[in-house]
């Protein structure tokens, strides 16, 4: 399979496209920083639009950094769909496939040559445009504020749930005689990925915690109507409104929770990535990983204004980003596992002609 | 497998489906170290789906394909299964080195050699995309020789050959299993092709295999044949009747057909002194077309 490998790595370096993208990925992240420089320093007052001195606190330095290294995530999966199901795909329909049967190479070996090929080719890319985003906010005076490291460790984990991507691809790829339906079929995934991912990701919220939010809620409406905030009635409403299955999203919950714990399907949402190229937002770095905001953004009703600190301390409502990191490298271990070994009994069976 | 030093090849009880299509029921056959062997059958016989099983490129829904040497190492066996795989962006040599990766064979003078062998070396840097037909074939079986392979499996390898693209492969092929002793698997339409290359044919109906014959046994089936052209066919037939030889008249052009070794002047002298007048006679062995046609049935090709 070395050998094989080398010869593939060998093939892809020759490859136009692939150097098409790499090109992108060294130019669009300096191109962004670019952007986000003239974002922050752009004035405009009646008297017309200037340029003013870059002015960033450093928790939006922070921010942005982790945005523009992120960026990739978002970026590269349309261009790896692309990439490895028309190379692939070329291989199949054109017979070197059958070249590399014929010669002696075992199909696990052909099946997993290009799935390790294309894996490094991901990873390359997603590292080129980490460095480049870097350099282009070093350039731009920007940053990049690495966060002591724990941003590379958050950079890491992104690359590696991204490959659970381009172990399907490459199996999708490798499953068609057909070049045109595994491209079809792998850019409407990736356009649908994100619309799926913030769905998931709105039922993050572990019934702990939700309850445990609840508990506070009540707590804190009790208190209220005690005091006489909240007459008695509005104090109800508000209790109401706020339980732990509202919360949680209701019925949905018990369907895309289950979802959202087994896939890597949550992470741009528990990551803030959504909102890589939208500065309206806070351009806040939160240290530590709590399921309180999405409460605040997808729950909670009734003018409640708590305490963050009360929700914090009930059970399961804050983690590390560190566990965080830790538990999507696991899932996608092994929903790359499980996709690579479901793509090789197809292909094992299929019949090349 | 039985008798491995001299078998290449021991293909048994070989069945292949599609869905509820059956492409090949049973088929069994047996390539002898050394030989050419030619596989003859119309259209949808199975001879193109025994190759690619042959080769791996598909698995056999039953049966077993055992092989009489070390058929695992990378290059062992050789194949242009249909149209040749080759990298169309690329020059015919760098088509060879590709498949000399493929193979993690040292890129050596060894390709130059090749490219000698199956015409190509003055291509230069002209692109395979850009290539003739007969060109891309003579490439696939290049990439095909890559490694030295003990046996290569062509099917239709001479299609879309000009006739002096036919000749180079057909003396290509005999060098490579007269010099280099590469069993050769071969599959043609042109019969009249195959019959000067191969050295046994199996022939393939409706996914079996009907009959495995040497070229002796196809040559001597039939005997030697003769049509006799005469204004008088019914007199000439009762002469060559009397001289021993099966004899027929094509109803359709009057020509009588006479199965037989014959001395041509006796019969000539016989029939002049009978009145019977001789326009022209013209005599052959049995050729492969005769032998399928009379075996297969009907004018398919082959």
């Amino acid at each position: 399979m070395g050998k094989l490998l080398r010869f593939e790595l060998r093939r892809i370096r020759m490859n136009l496209f692939f150097w098409i993208i790499t090109a992108y990925c060294v130019v669009w992240p300096i191109f962004v920083s670019g952007f986000y420089r003239l974002m922050f320093t752009l004035n405009i007052t009646d008297n017309g639009i200037s340029f003013g001195a870059l002015n960033m606190k450093a928790d939006e330095k922070k921010y942005v950094t982790w945005l523009i290294l992120s960026a990739f995530f978002a970026e590269m999966p349309k261009f790896m769909a692309l990439f490895t199901c028309l190379y692939i795909g070329k291989d199949t329909s054109d017979g070197f496939v059958r070249n590399k049967i014929i010669s002696g190479h075992s199909r696990l070996s052909v099946f997993m040559t290009n799935n390790v090929a294309q894996s490094l080719i991901c990873i390359f890319w997603c590292v080129v445009y980490s460095c480049f985003g870097a350099l282009g906010l070093k350039i731009m005076g920007i940053g990049p504020d690495i966060n002591g490291g724990e941003m590379l460790m958050r950079v890491a984990t992104a690359i590696v749930v991204l490959l659970v991507m381009s172990a399907l691809f490459t199996s999708l790829a490798m499953a068609f005689r057909n070049r045109a339906l595994p491209v079809v079929l792998s850019i409407l995934f990736t356009m649908i990925i994100g619309t799926v991912t913030m769905a998931v990701g709105m039922f993050n919220m572990p019934k702990t915690a939700a309850d445990g939010y609840e508990k506070v809620c009540v707590e804190y409406v009790d208190d209220s109507v005690a005091k006489g905030i909240f007459t008695q009635k509005e104090g109800d409403a508000i209790k109401k409104i706020n339980t732990s299955e509202n919360i949680r999203g209701g019925k949905a919950w018990y369907v895309f929770h289950p979802v959202y714990q087994a896939t890597t399907a949550g992470f741009q949402s528990d990551f803030g990535m959504p909102n890589a190229f939208g500065l309206g937002a806070e351009l806040e770095y939160p240290e530590k990983f709590t399921f309180t905001d999405t409460f605040n953004e997808y729950a909670v009703k009734g003018n409640v204004f708590v305490d963050q600190a009360a929700f914090d301390k009930q059970p399961g409502v804050t983690t590390s980003y560190g566990a965080k990191c830790l538990e999507y490298v696991l899932k996608s271990v092994i929903w790359y596992a499980v996709i690579t070994v479901a793509g090789f009994v197809v292909f094992r069976k299929k019949d090349l002609f | 497998m039985e008798n491995s030093s001299e078998m290449m090849l021991k293909v048994t009880d070989v069945c292949k489906n599609y869905g509820k299509h059956e492409v090949l029921k049973q088929m069994s056959f047996a390539v002898p170290k050394g030989s050419i062997y030619g596989l003859v059958g119309k259209n949808g016989a199975g001879k193109t789906t025994i190759m690619r099983i042959i080769s791996g490129l598909q698995k056999p829904t039953s049966g077993k394909v055992e092989y009489g040497f070390d058929h695992k190492g990378y290059g062992k066996v050789g194949a242009l299964v249909e149209l040749p795989s080759v990298y169309s962006t690329k020059s015919a040599r760098d088509n060879l080195i590709f498949q000399y990766m493929n193979l993690g064979l040292k890129i050596d003078d060894s390709i130059d050699e090749i490219l000698e062998l199956i015409g190509l070396a003055h291509t230069g840097k002209k692109k395979a995309g850009r290539f003739s037909l007969g060109m891309r074939q003579r490439l696939g079986i290049g990439m095909a020789m890559a490694g030295n392979p003990d046996m290569l499996i062509l099917d239709e390898p001479i299609n879309g050959l000009d006739p002096e693209g036919i000749i180079q492969v057909r003396d290509l092929l005999l060098r490579l299993n007269r010099e280099k002793g590469i069993t050769i698997i071969i599959s043609s339409h042109i019969l009249s092709e195959l019959s000067k290359l191969a050295t046994n044919f199996a022939f393939v109906q409706d996914g079996t295999i009907v009959r495995e014959v040497t070229t002796e046994e196809v040559e001597n089936a039939g005997g030697i044949q003769s049509d006799f052209y005469s204004a008088n066919p019914e007199g000439l037939a009762e002469v060559l009747k009397g001289r021993g030889l099966e004899v027929r008249i094509d109803p359709q052009t009057g020509i009588v057909k006479a199965k037989g070794v014959f001395n041509l002047t006796e019969v000539v002298t016989e029939a002049a002194q009978k009145g019977i007048n001789i326009a022209r006679v013209s005599t052959r062995d049995t050729d492969l077309e005769t032998y399928f046609i009379n075996l297969v049935g009907g004018h398919g090709n082959g």
